[in-house]
């Protein structure tokens, strides 16, 4: 049977995307989903919540998974989303396993005209206080802010200055570990300490 | 609070589609998202950009305020507050401090906004360059490019003309040393507040259908010239109301042989200062 999703699909949804925007505009601030909600297996309660915020039938989700796995299935039921095997035709990505993550310059940043049509990557990390210091700056910044960000590669910090460097083409990232999220649009500049 | 309605008015589909062009908005600053303009209740011209983007971010516990040009009681203000409470059941405050939302028709508080505020714009005319290039398809491309040099062409006619630049309201800015951006019709003595600003500041118009934003702590330069700097408009009174000399004053006919004070714009401000806080 399917697992169901929000409680409520007005209220949840607002409370978690409220949190969404202030992570968008404050990056590197650890933000909870504020909600309670149980996904499908390897899905975490935040990548879910905010998935469920996000997608609906004008949305393309690529995945790190199967299409007919239980986690695709519950997005898909609940939101009405597209799947696509095609990393470069999503407008929403998800990674289940934030170690085994691919160069962002597989998917799609948008162009100098319009921007605005990128993908955004939901990545699921194992925790958000191991791993290399990152140090990060830029909008929503007052000076600058450390996050650790567990199992994250420092080559991928480097594939993601390549693709920003195309601004204001580029890449929205959300790092998910259990309720909390953490949010680094494209201006944000990352330095691996 | 009539069950006829979804909460705050708007479907969620069309919630879902206006939060993922803020994101954008925000993650691209000051580049105009388009996004799927809805039909309101209210013709254009009347907030209808600010009003969806309130509607797509207001919660249960949020305490709504409005203002129309400085001021909490007129007319636009009053019935965007209606529409909320109708739909809504939103709490409304006066006190710019105590709201977590702030949708405002062309001013900026004199209180300084502090982190976790969202300022919601009503944008009539979101395209900075649209009275140099009407045709959109050329404007997108010019914002692409960085091809801005015509307008400080614009600005450098007014000097040629006026001896200053004369733009008073809906000064142009660049934002986060990118985007040329319209900070909608706010008078420039405004433009410095949105510098490095703690809150959030979301623009949305609704009959050219875009939505952009700066975010918190970005620079927001006016633009001007080494030898004519960005000057703020100054006042030689003090507001006939509070005597306050740091607000943005407006300029009021008495009678009909031309006595004239000035007033503060700002309603909740002028209040305060005479000791009478807004409820």
């Amino acid at each position: 049977m399917m697992q169901k999703g929000f409680d409520s699909e007005v209220f949840d949804s607002q409370a978690v995307f409220r949190n969404l925007l202030l992570a968008m505009a404050n990056p590197g601030t650890i933000a909870a989903t504020g909600i309670n909600i149980s996904c499908p297996g390897r899905l975490a309660p935040g990548a879910g919540a905010l998935l469920l915020t996000l997608l609906d039938f004008e949305t393309v989700l690529w995945a790190d998974l199967d299409p007919d796995t239980p986690e695709t299935q519950w997005l898909h039921f609940h939101t009405g989303t597209l799947l696509t095997h095609a990393p470069d035709r999503a407008g929403f990505a998800l990674f289940t396993d934030g170690e085994k993550l691919m160069d962002p310059g597989l998917f799609n940043p948008g162009t100098v005209a319009s921007p605005d049509i990128s993908t955004t990557l939901v990545i699921q990390v194992r925790g958000m206080d191991q791993g290399r210091q990152l140090r990060l700056t830029g909008p929503g910044i007052e000076k600058d802010t450390f996050i650790h960000l567990a199992g994250i590669k420092t080559e991928f910090w480097e594939n993601r200055a390549m693709v920003n460097q195309a601004y204001p083409a580029g890449i929205d990232m959300i790092f998910v570990h259990a309720r909390g999220f953490t949010a680094l649009p494209r201006t944000t500049k990352v330095a691996v300490y | 609070m009539p069950l006829s309605y979804n909460f705050a008015y708007l479907d969620e589909q069309s919630k879902k589609m206006i939060r993922r062009s803020i994101l954008k908005a925000i993650a691209i600053p000051g580049f105009q998202v388009p996004f799927g303009g809805r039909e309101m209740p209210l013709p254009y011209g009347w907030g209808t950009g600010g009003i969806q983007l309130t509607a797509a971010i207001i919660g249960p516990d949020d305490r709504l305020k409005v203002i129309d040009q400085g001021s909490d009681d007129t007319v636009n203000a009053i019935s965007i507050k209606a529409f909320f409470k109708k739909t809504a059941g939103i709490a409304i405050t006066e006190e710019t401090k105590e709201a977590t939302i702030i949708q405002t028709r062309h001013r900026i508080p004199e209180t300084p906004l502090q982190k976790g505020q969202i300022m919601v714009f009503q944008v009539p005319i979101p395209e900075p360059l649209q009275f140099i290039e009407p045709k959109k398809s050329q404007t997108v491309k010019m914002h692409g490019f960085e091809e801005y040099g015509s307008m400080h062409v614009k600005l450098y006619e007014d000097i040629a003309k006026f001896g200053r630049i004369a733009t008073a309201f809906d000064y142009p800015v660049q934002v986060h040393q990118r985007y040329i951006m319209s900070p909608s019709p706010i008078p420039k003595y405004d433009n410095p507040k949105l510098h490095r600003s703690p809150a959030v500041h979301l623009f949305g118009a609704g009959r050219e259908k875009r939505i952009y934003a700066v975010p918190p702590y970005t620079d927001v330069v006016s633009l001007d010239f080494e030898d004519y700097p960005f000057e703020l408009e100054k006042w030689d009174g003090a507001c006939a109301v509070c005597g306050s000399t740091d607000s943005f004053l407006d300029e009021i006919i008495t009678d009909d042989t031309g006595t004239r004070v000035f007033i503060c714009s700002d309603t909740e401000y002028c209040k305060k200062n005479t000791g009478n806080p807004a409820p």
